[in-house]
């Protein structure tokens, strides 16, 4: 018998979209962040302002909640494994461009969200409500008895909706991510991640504590915790941590300023299309955004007599940002070091310490795209701690604790 | 079939189109070799130029149908191949933008079609009942163990749908077509269901049966009362095997 066979397509047919309503942002009342139901409300209403569907393998992430002192344990257990590391050139290098202080460390600070960079454990421990760990991808409630007023749940719910931000990006691209060509290509993506954290935070506060930044105008508030930076730069720490403080505003910013022109989708394309120098950051207040260029720069000179090995050498790109913090520190006044560090079109940092690692020096070399203002140089060179040397469109910086002076090998393909 | 839906807010609207392409073969009288395989394509405000579209995941399905009386019966077992695929690099917001979007157009239904980076396993079966008329009552479900293959999707989680839905003859050449679904979600999900309605019209023509129909996500998370206020539009050709 012969047997029929059939096949069947389903053809598409042409439609043209309409748009939908606005979506409906659920209402989110102050609740105790410690309470999963409190919890998944902020889950939501972060996926809302986001614009976002939701994943269905990926919902809440496991969120642990801890007491202060098993998180003030952990602080101690971090701290005590830092200090364990061994010597190295950037210690002494960093304290001697002033890039830390004494009285603070690189191991210190820059490990939470609470903002500060230079907050001692006590302060951790008091200020820190939550935090997102992307290697175990959980989020830790920190358990303050104390807290209970209605404004402490709201900065409580503020940071759970900053770290919650967190847990999307984790879906979204590698926040464990360590393959950084340097600290410059390393902040510029750190500031993406913290800005965009802080964007939404930004949306979240906004609604939570009706703030009434209207949402066609969000560059509003990262302008104005930036210029509060600014204009109290000596609050904010050593350049080092200031700069660490600084991308969370100069990402939010970026961000908010793709808000207010595009919305989420803005939001979402700028992403794809985020700076890897954090000149790229460095908007002021005019909105002109800097040329980012490819960071080429002439190696920085050599100090022979420190007979450099791998272990006593190091070398990096510290970028516009730490130059302007790098700046600011020196005593240069905002508005000379910004419009200078946007100029920025590369820098090469070396740090040497001899092989005892009793002698350190440092070389840094920054170009820019103009020449710098002479003031830069009177005021770096004021102290007499550091050489500059003004050549053209560049600027080197040497610096040692050498009892006698040192002689710099420049790269002789250098200028 | 042919799912879109838009999504309006302040500053931005983005619309996703998500082309559903299938074909069936009677291999014998009673069995039948599905393909169905989705794609993914996002504009919005930032023009086409800046486009993103995307692959689904293929699934091939083997059916067993049988008839008794007045009930038509179909079961069988698919497979996806996981080319859905979603880089975690600086664009992958769009990217989970695209696939989150598709899959909440559908109410969930059929999910491993569009999730990222797993492959599933479903069973499916499907039950008519026809009444005096041309009435027809319908149930359709499925379970499915969807395995992470790669890009951090570990793990098995089993997911499960189940529909109920009429054909209500309205005249010789035109059913509408009331459903109703609910999808049991991965066990990470916040809300283990989702339940949605969908009301389609369905017009028959010499050249085959045509649907449109709207979709309505009825609660968390995606609900438009109480949820992320997601829905989709379907346009689409039924197969007549």
């Amino acid at each position: 018998m012969k047997r029929a066979r059939h096949l069947a397509l389903s053809c598409l047919a042409l439609f043209a979209a309409g748009t939908g309503l606005a979506c409906s942002q659920p209402s989110l009342t102050t609740c105790d962040i410690a309470q999963r139901s409190c919890q998944q409300d902020i889950y939501y209403k972060v996926l809302s302002l986001r614009g976002d569907a939701i994943d269905p393998f990926d919902g809440l992430p496991p969120v642990t909640v801890i007491s202060e002192d098993a998180y003030r344990t952990m602080l101690e257990q971090e701290q005590a494994s830092t200090a364990q590391s061994g010597p190295n050139p950037w210690d002494k290098a960093l304290l001697l461009l002033h890039f830390t202080s004494a009285s603070s460390s690189a191991a210190d600070g820059g490990t939470s969200d609470g903002g500060t960079g230079n907050s001692s454990i006590d302060d951790q421990v008091t200020h820190v409500y939550a935090f997102y760990d992307p290697s175990t991808k959980t989020v830790t409630i920190i358990s303050h008895p104390s807290q209970t007023s209605s404004d402490d749940r709201q900065q409580a719910m503020i940071t759970l909706a900053h770290e919650l931000v967190h847990s999307l990006q984790d879906r979204e691209l590698d926040l464990n991510k360590q393959d950084f060509t340097s600290s410059d290509d390393y902040l510029a993506f750190d500031s993406m991640i913290e800005g965009d954290a802080r964007f939404y935070e930004y949306l979240f506060e906004n609604g939570l504590l009706a703030l009434g930044y209207p949402q066609s105008d969000m560059v509003a508030m990262p302008n104005y915790e930036l210029n509060y930076v600014y204009t109290h730069f000596d609050q904010a720490g050593a350049p080092l941590f200031a700069g660490k403080l600084l991308i969370y505003g100069l990402g939010a910013k970026y961000l908010a300023t793709a808000y207010d022109s595009g919305g989420n989708a803005g939001v979402r394309h700028a992403y794809a299309k985020a700076p890897h120098h954090m000149v790229g950051f460095l908007v002021g207040d005019d909105g002109r955004v800097p040329p980012v260029s490819n960071g080429d720069v002439c190696p920085a000179p050599v100090a022979l007599a420190l007979a450099p090995t791998d272990a006593t050498t190091s070398a990096d790109q510290f970028g516009a940002l730490f130059f302007y913090t790098f700046l600011r520190g020196w005593g240069v006044a905002h508005d000379v070091a910004f419009t200078t560090a946007q100029t920025w079109t590369g820098d090469f940092l070396r740090v040497q310490a001899s092989s005892d690692f009793t002698t350190s020096a440092a070389a840094w070399r920054i170009e820019f795209s103009a020449t710098p203002p002479a003031a830069i140089a009177q005021a770096l060179s004021a102290t007499g701690e550091l050489t500059v040397t003004t050549s053209g469109q560049a600027l080197l910086i040497t610096v040692s604790d050498s009892a006698t002076p040192l002689v710099w090998t420049a790269d002789p393909a250098c200028p | 079939m042919l799912g879109t839906t838009a999504e309006s807010e302040p500053g931005s609207t983005s619309v996703v189109f998500s082309p559903l392409l299938e074909g069936a073969y009677e291999v014998f009288p009673d069995v039948l070799l599905d393909l169905a395989w989705g794609f993914g394509w996002l504009v919005d405000n930032e023009g086409i130029g800046e486009s993103t579209a995307r692959a689904g995941n293929p699934m091939l399905s083997g059916f067993y149908r049988t008839q008794f009386n007045a009930w038509h019966i179909r079961a069988g077992l698919g497979i996806t191949a996981p080319l859905a695929h979603q880089p975690l690099e600086m664009d992958g917001r769009l990217y989970a933008f695209l696939f989150n979007q598709t899959m909440a157009m559908n109410g969930m239904w059929s999910s491993w079609l569009w999730t990222p980076d797993r492959m599933a396993v479903p069973g499916i079966a499907r039950a008519d009942y026809s009444l005096a008329g041309g009435y027809v009552l319908a149930a359709e479900g499925a379970i499915a163990p969807v395995i992470g293959v790669r890009n951090g999707a570990s793990g098995t989680d089993l997911l499960g749908q189940l529909a109920l839905e009429a054909r209500l003859p309205l005249g010789t050449r035109f059913e509408l077509c009331p459903r109703l679904q609910t999808v049991l979600l991965p066990k990470t999900s916040v809300d283990r269901l989702q339940s949605a309605f969908e009301l389609r019209g369905s017009l028959k023509t010499e050249h085959g049966r045509y649907f449109a129909g709207v979709l309505f996500n009825l609660d968390q998370p995606l609900g438009i009362f109480s949820g992320l206020n997601r829905w989709g539009f379907h346009l689409g050709k039924e197969i007549d095997l």
